[in-house]
């Protein structure tokens, strides 16, 4: 217990999300109207202004979030990853054998770009006026996203669970908010459970659905006399693929919610710890009901469907505390270009929150 | 006189301050509970966040401190009177009125068909003109290997067969595409499950299979083959396709934010159209140029038809795949000739965008830099 307050019990704050679907929608139909007619340009503005929305309407003891983050750092960290994306398409399609020589170039910017990108997010993150900073150093950067990366098919990826934690520990345990630095107890235990769990859930429904589907299509294709010869050939080459591809996707939504109520739960800053109470099957949940709304909405609700996810996942994380949220102190920060956070969206890590 | 009340926080600790902030015309100052005023500063040296939503608004002082408020009109009015964020509000005011969402909403929508159907294929098009020749030499190399491993066998046509189709060939470059006559060659293969086919790559290098040749009853019927593909490589259809699919991809990752989310997830699907709808026109136009070939050697379209409609029965019945089919279906294919034949010179261009489902007549897999039937 912290000496300060001997007395004291320890409170509990919960975190509130007041943005609105339909202002949030108005919001990104005039970003993407605005990125369509500057051909992208103005994608950077859009960020800033969607990042401002959602870390405004989050809410922790009646108080804001606040991004700082400018449009002209992301413009040029959009530039450069934009770069790089057209030179690897361009060199994968007609230089084959070079796409490799550059797939390992980017191998090795890419754990400058992450580590750019989480000092990027962290400082241009404020609360009560007090920023955050992410005070991990470059060589931990390289030794989670290139050595272990690099290992990772060495291990049969059975080190991937492992790996996942080390990139989580990586945010979370180098965190601060303001002079007040987290600290990460987590372990790998976890991770290996939830993919485990995924893995077998993953491929009991990927061997059901298969057999639903193809039972379907013979009767498909003894209705229309097609040959079953090539009926197989286009179920494999699309249903089995997609299939797949969508049971990958959804399964996400499990891994991230048993992984990240872990993190969460095993962070500290000070004496403030956190605790989640998100479930993988609800967040599996709106996962698939949230694909199959922005596919039949033609995308227009994308915005209600983000919305949506996040209110979930915030308003089951709550602070619980011993010191005051009033005393924290501040620390001086340095700005950041925002090359690496262009990157990592980019990329798509997923970073915490 | 604008007066407000807002949070302040010094940016020191995380403490919140009640505070009034009031404006007289010159400089900004705040009192605290006891009205004694604390700090003064000109408006010239503040910093208000654009408005964003209802979200709170935020105004930033040169001390480094922060103030929030929900007070919306006061801060209008501050902006108002300052002229701070005068290049900005309108933005806002997009986002806050119906009628402009509506209107933007209508003209995203133009502007998406503006941007698919002509900015990103007439980039393209500049863009493939671009590639050298040595690259798409090597483009087509490695692809014709890999169609030599998975899918096609050796050729049992005989020499003088082939020697006569290659000069058939010949000629046919040399009305389409003559000035690189020098690019062209031809290869025979054994089809396999590919049936009757033919396809280009990039290069010039043109594959035809034993089963088309089989298939064939006169010379006209492989000449109109022959004319759709090198049509398909000088207009450097294939360069062209890969190059405006990677334009769509960039395009759709950008407006979906990032390349992991559920909407960019969904939006494979739309992708997948809009290239399969760009593969159709480069049929379309593969096949006029072919038509118009047979028209001017005074052969008609007739062969053209009846060589396609060879190579629809001749491949088992498919199921019809509809807007996902790369190729327009072969009734259409006929008929567009048709049309050729009555009023030459004048491509059909009018179904481009509303097609009925369609089916496709050969399978194979989609692979960089080639073009089929």
């Amino acid at each position: 217990m912290d000496p300060d307050y001997p007395s004291a019990a320890p409170k509990t704050y919960s975190f509130e999300f007041t943005a609105s679907a339909s202002e949030y929608f108005r919001i990104w139909m005039v970003n993407l109207f605005l990125t369509i007619i500057t051909l992208g340009i103005y994608a950077a503005w859009a960020k800033v202004r969607t990042r401002r929305y959602i870390w405004a309407n989050t809410n922790l003891a009646g108080h804001p979030f606040t991004f700082h983050g400018r449009p002209a750092a992301i413009l040029k960290g959009n530039l450069i990853i934009a770069g790089m994306f057209i030179t690897y398409v361009a060199t994968k399609k007609f230089e084959p054998v070079m796409a490799g020589a550059l797939f390992v170039i980017f191998g090795f910017i890419f754990p400058f770009l992450v580590y750019k990108s989480l000092r990027f997010n962290a400082h241009n993150t404020s609360y009560r006026n007090i920023r955050f900073r992410f005070l991990g150093r470059l060589r931990e950067s390289y030794e989670t996203y290139l050595l272990f990366a690099g290992i990772l098919p060495c291990t049969l990826f059975i080190f991937f669970p492992a790996w996942q934690f080390y990139k989580k520990r990586f945010f979370f345990n180098n965190l601060a908010f303001g002079a007040t630095a987290s600290s990460f107890s987590g372990s790998r235990g976890p991770f290996y459970r939830a993919y485990f769990i995924a893995a077998i859930t993953g491929i009991s429904a990927f061997v059901f659905f298969n057999w639903a589907g193809s039972y379907w299509f013979q009767r498909l294709s003894l209705s229309t006399g097609a040959s079953p010869g090539t009926v197989n050939l286009i179920y494999t080459l699309f249903f089995s693929s997609f299939l797949a591809a969508i049971i990958l996707y959804t399964l996400q939504a499990a891994i991230y919610a048993i992984t990240m109520n872990h993190c969460w739960s095993q962070t500290r800053f000070g004496s403030l710890r956190f605790r989640s109470t998100f479930t993988a099957r609800r967040l599996l949940f709106i996962r698939i009901t949230n694909i199959a709304a922005i596919v039949f909405s033609l995308g227009l609700l994308i915005p209600w469907a983000k919305i949506r996810r996040l209110k979930y996942i915030l308003e089951n994380l709550s602070v619980v505390s011993l010191q005051d949220l009033d005393t924290f102190s501040g620390s001086p920060g340095s700005d950041q270009t925002a090359l690496g956070d262009a990157a990592t969206d980019f990329i798509g890590i997923e970073i915490g929150l | 006189m604008i007066h407000f009340a807002a949070d302040y926080f010094d940016g020191r600790t995380s403490r919140a301050y009640r505070v009034r902030v009031a404006f007289d015309g010159g400089a900004v100052v705040l009192s605290d509970d006891m009205q004694d005023s604390f700090y003064k500063v000109e408006y010239g040296s503040i910093h208000i966040d654009p408005a964003l939503g209802r979200t709170k608004r935020l105004i930033r002082l040169p001390n480094g401190a922060l103030l929030e408020t929900h007070d919306h009109e006061a801060v209008n009015a501050l902006e108002t009177a300052t002229g701070i964020n005068r290049s900005w509000n309108w933005v806002h005011y997009l986002e806050t009125h119906r009628m402009a969402v509506a209107v933007c909403t209508f003209l995203i929508v133009v502007a998406l068909f503006g941007l698919i159907g002509y900015v990103i294929p007439y980039a393209a098009n500049y863009a493939a003109r671009t590639v050298p020749l040595h690259v798409t030499r090597s483009v087509s190399k490695q692809a014709l290997k890999m169609f030599d491993e998975r899918f096609l066998g050796p050729s049992a046509l005989n020499d003088e067969r082939k020697g006569e189709i290659t000069s058939l060939f010949g000629q046919v470059v040399s009305r389409i595409d003559p000035a690189h006559a020098v690019n062209y060659t031809i290869v025979f293969r054994r089809g396999m499950q590919f049936g009757a086919n033919a396809f280009a790559l990039p290069s010039g290098i043109v594959v035809v299979t034993d089963e088309l040749v089989a298939l064939s009853d006169d010379d006209d019927e492989l000449a109109a083959i022959f004319a759709h593909e090198i049509s398909h490589v000088k207009r450097r259809h294939a360069l062209r396709s890969i190059l405006q699919s990677t334009g769509v991809f960039f395009f759709v990752t950008l407006l979906t934010g990032d390349v992991t989310s559920t909407a960019s997830f969904a939006s494979f699907l739309p992708v997948l159209l809009i290239e399969n709808g760009y593969s159709r026109d480069f049929e379309r136009e593969a096949d006029h140029e072919a038509g118009a070939l047979l028209i001017a050697r005074g052969k008609g379209t007739r062969p053209f038809q009846n060589i396609l409609q060879k190579i629809d029965t001749s491949h088992p019945r498919t199921l019809k795949l509809g807007v996902f089919s790369t190729h327009p279906e072969t009734v259409q294919r006929i008929e567009g000739l048709k049309k050729l034949e009555q009023a030459p010179g004048k491509q059909d261009r009018s179904s481009r965008d509303h097609l009925p489902p369609e089916k496709v007549i050969c399978y194979n897999a989609r692979v960089p830099g080639q073009e089929t039937l």
